[in-house]
């Protein structure tokens, strides 16, 4: 719910960048979104492969193995840990 | 895979659920990065947060970082458009370290965590927030990120 409302805000904040933009400069607005698309397509890319990454990993190690791993640590080694 | 297929897919679920939950915020990350390359001159860039910016440039990129809401890994393009406009690299750098202050958090960590802790943990986060932000400006001096 917090990154929706985040993107809420986020997404107002750029159409209103744009808005201006729209004004001022058509040539570089469109410039910008054909920039834009690309960056979405670029990252998305990225971005996606780390969170299957992410997903796989915590389906390998479960919350419990962790918890008692780090159990087994105590002071200084376990603030390293 | 082969061993274990339904931990994959639900890891597969897990990447999409993200995904989706946090699209918004990533459109607009990229709409703004193309926006930031058109739009602003380097040399505005480099007048607000470059490394001529000093210590006030630096106190920019820590009150942002601060305010800011959301993972920062997803605004990392943005970082790396904004330095190759002419951002100084120690901004960047202390905006990402503030980011680990998450402000909409406080006044829950202040009920649960108690006053002293989140006062001094914060007030921790953001000094070494500014700090590193010299410290890898010192490393990185006189080069580019690849």
């Amino acid at each position: 719910m917090q990154n929706f409302i985040t993107g809420i805000i986020m997404l107002t904040l750029t159409i209103s960048l744009y808005s201006t933009f729209l004004r001022k400069d058509k040539p570089k607005l469109k410039k910008a979104i054909n920039k834009g698309f690309r960056n979405l397509i670029q990252n998305s890319i990225r971005i996606f492969a780390v969170f299957v990454i992410i997903g796989i990993l915590q389906n390998f190690l479960s919350k419990e193995s962790v918890g008692n791993f780090l159990l087994k640590f105590s002071g200084i080694k376990g603030v390293v840990t | 895979m082969i061993l274990n297929p339904q931990k994959v897919i639900s890891g597969l679920n897990y990447a999409i659920n993200m995904y989706v939950g946090l699209f918004l915020v990533i459109l607009s990350v990229a709409f703004i990065s193309g926006f930031i390359s058109e739009a602003l001159p380097p040399n505005t860039v480099a007048r607000i947060i470059g490394k001529e910016s000093g210590s006030r440039g630096v106190l920019i990129g820590a009150i942002f970082g601060t305010f800011m809401v959301g993972p920062s890994y997803i605004f990392f393009p943005l970082f790396k458009n904004l330095i190759d406009k002419g951002a100084g690299i120690n901004v960047i750098a202390t905006t990402i370290g503030a980011w680990a202050i998450k402000v909409q958090w406080i006044p829950f960590a202040l009920s649960i965590l108690g006053t002293k802790f989140v006062i001094i943990f914060n007030s921790l986060i953001f000094i070494y927030a500014i700090l590193s932000g010299y410290v890898v400006d010192w490393f990185t001096k006189d080069k580019k990120l690849e």
